[in-house]
C-alpha cells in the first residue's frame, strides 16, 4: 500500500474500525514510513480521549483477586518437570520478539513461492519413505500444500510469523489462520531435517495451559508443512510453540522449543 | 493484599510498575488493577453492554499486561494509550468474535451514554484545553455524519464496511467522515 491508500485507512484504524488483516497492512506500511506516522499521530491523540469520556462503573467485587488467582494458576500448571520445558511467564519473554507481524515479508514471499511450486510435500514424504507407491497419501499431500498457498494469499488469513530460538537460530515459521476456525496451517523453515526416531510437535497456549498440536516431520531442507486442529479457534490462543519429541509425540512439552511465537 | 500494595507503590510511575511486573512481581500488577481497573471495565462495558462479558475482557486484558509487559516500550507510547488501546482491541474483538450486533442500539443512544465523567482517570488534556466538560460535548459539535461514523466505530466496534452498510453511504464517504470528524476535534485545540 502507498501512502494515500494507507492514510485514507488512519482514521478508521485508529477507531478499531479496521478487520485483522487491513490492520496489518496499515502496520506493514506505517513500520516503513516517516511521514504516515504523523498523521497517525494526530488522530491518536483525539481517540486517546475516548475511554474518558465513558461512565466509570467500579468493577465487581473480587476481580482483582481472580486476575492474580489465574496467574497463580498459568504459573503453577505449566511448572517445568525434570528435563522438560520452562513454560511460564519468564520463559515465554523470549517470544515477545516474535509478536505478530504483518505480511509480506520476503521470507514470507520465498514460502509462497516454495509452496506454489508443487514440490515440497511430495519431496518430503518420498524422504520420509512412508509414500512409495501410495497415490493417495501424495494427492493428500499435495491437496495439503494447495490449500495452505490459497490460505498465504487469501486477505483473510491472519498471518503469524514465528522465530527460531537459541536452539534454531536460522529458523523461521508461520502460522496461517482464520478468524473462528480451528484450523491452521504450520509451515517452517530452516529447522534440523528430521531423524529416525525423533519429530517435531506444535503446542499452543491459552492462559497458561497448553495443548499438543499435533506431530509433523522436517524434509532435508528444512521445510516442514503441518495442519493444526485445535479445539477452539487457533487465534484465540497466545503462544505457538514447536519442539523435537521422540517418535509418536510426547504428552508435554520435554525439551526447550526451536520456534515459536506470542500474541 | 490491598491497602498495603497501594501505599508500597504509591510513589512509581506506571512505567516503572510494569518494568516490576516484567520481573514476575503479582503485586505490580495488582498496583495497575488498582489504578486501571475501573476504566478498562468501564470501558469494555461500555462497548459490549454486559457485565459478564466486560469481566472477562477486564481479566484478558490484565493477563496480557502480565504476559507482555517486557515487551512494553514507554517510548512507543504512555502505559495508559497502551492499556486502553489493548481494551478498546479485546472488546471490539469480542463483538466480532460471537457476531455481536449491539449495534443494533441505535447510535444516538450510544452517543447519549458516553459522557464526561469528573472522576475520570488520566490528564484529559484535550477536554480540559478546549473548556468541554465530556468527550460528548466534542462529538456533539461535529455534523451529524462525522458523529455518527466515530460512534459507530469507537464505541460501537463496527467495521468501516459495516458503518457504511447502516448508514447507506459509500464505503470512501465513511473513511472521510472519519477522518474530517477526527480532524476536526483536533482543530477545536487551536
Amino acid at each position: 500500500m502507498n501512502c494515500p491508500e494507507v492514510q485514507e485507512l488512519l482514521a478508521p484504524y485508529t477507531l478499531g474500525a479496521l478487520l485483522d488483516a487491513e490492520r496489518a497492512e496499515v502496520e506493514s506500511h506505517l513500520a516503513g514510513c516517516s511521514v504516515c506516522p504523523k498523521v497517525l499521530q494526530e488522530h491518536q491523540q483525539v481517540v486517546d480521549q475516548f475511554p474518558y469520556g465513558v461512565s466509570l462503573v467500579d468493577p465487581p467485587v473480587g476481580l482483582r483477586e481472580r486476575i492474580l488467582d489465574r496467574i497463580t494458576e498459568s504459573e503453577q500448571a505449566v511448572a517445568p518437570g525434570k528435563g522438560g520445558a520452562r513454560w511460564g511467564h519468564g520463559w515465554w519473554s523470549a517470544f515477545l520478539r516474535a509478536a505478530r507481524r504483518p505480511r509480506p515479508s520476503v521470507a514470507f514471499l520465498a514460502l509462497l513461492v516454495a509452496l506454489a511450486t508443487g514440490g515440497w510435500a511430495i519431496s518430503l514424504q518420498l524422504e520420509m519413505n512412508r509414500m512409495e507407491g501410495d497415490n493417495d497419501q501424495l494427492q493428500e499431500a499435495v491437496q495439503e500444500q494447495r490449500t495452505a498457498l490459497y490460505w498465504a494469499v487469501s486477505p483473510s488469513t491472519i498471518v503469524w510469523e514465528l522465530e527460531g530460538t537459541e536452539a534454531a537460530p536460522d529458523a523461521w515459521g508461520t502460522l496461517l489462520m482464520k478468524t473462528d476456525r480451528d484450523e491452521a496451517f504450520l509451515v517452517v523453515l530452516g529447522l534440523d531435517p528430521s531423524t529416525p526416531g525423533w519429530v517435531y510437535q506444535a503446542w499452543l497456549t491459552q492462559d497458561g495451559q497448553s495443548i499438543s498440536a499435533g506431530t509433523f516431520f522436517v524434509n532435508s531442507r528444512g521445510q516442514g508443512i503441518h495442519t493444526i486442529h485445535a479445539p477452539q479457534p487457533v487465534p484465540s490462543y497466545q503462544v505457538v510453540g514447536i519442539t523435537n519429541e521422540p517418535a509418536g509425540g510426547s504428552s508435554a512439552p520435554s525439551s526447550t522449543p526451536v520456534l515459536g511465537g506470542s500474541q | 493484599m490491598g491497602t498495603e500494595v497501594t501505599e508500597k507503590y504509591a510513589g512509581l510511575s506506571d512505567e516503572q510498575l510494569v518494568a516490576l511486573v516484567a520481573q514476575g512481581e503479582k503485586e505490580a500488577l495488582a498496583a495497575l488493577y488498582d489504578r486501571y481497573g475501573r476504566i478498562v471495565f468501564s470501558v469494555a462495558l461500555r462497548l459490549l453492554r454486559d457485565p459478564s462479558e466486560a469481566e472477562d475482557v477486564t481479566q484478558e486484558v490484565f493477563l496480557k499486561v502480565w504476559a507482555r509487559a517486557s515487551g512494553y516500550q514507554a517510548e512507543r507510547a504512555p502505559f495508559a494509550r497502551w492499556l486502553l488501546s489493548i481494551t478498546h482491541h479485546h472488546a471490539v474483538d469480542e463483538i466480532r468474535r460471537r457476531h455481536r450486533r449491539v449495534h443494533t442500539q441505535p447510535w444516538e443512544e450510544a452517543l447519549n451514554q458516553t459522557v464526561g465523567s469528573p472522576d475520570s482517570l488520566g490528564d484529559g488534556q484535550i477536554w480540559a484545553n478546549l473548556g468541554l466538560r465530556s468527550v460528548r460535548e466534542g462529538l456533539e459539535q461535529l455534523p451529524g455524519p462525522q458523529k455518527q461514523a466515530i460512534v459507530m466505530a469507537y464505541f460501537q466496534g463496527m467495521t468501516q464496511v459495516e458503518i457504511a452498510q447502516r448508514c447507506g453511504a459509500p464505503l470512501g464517504t465513511v473513511k472521510t467522515r472519519m477522518r474530517l470528524g477526527l480532524q476536526k476535534l483536533r482543530k477545536l485545540l487551536k
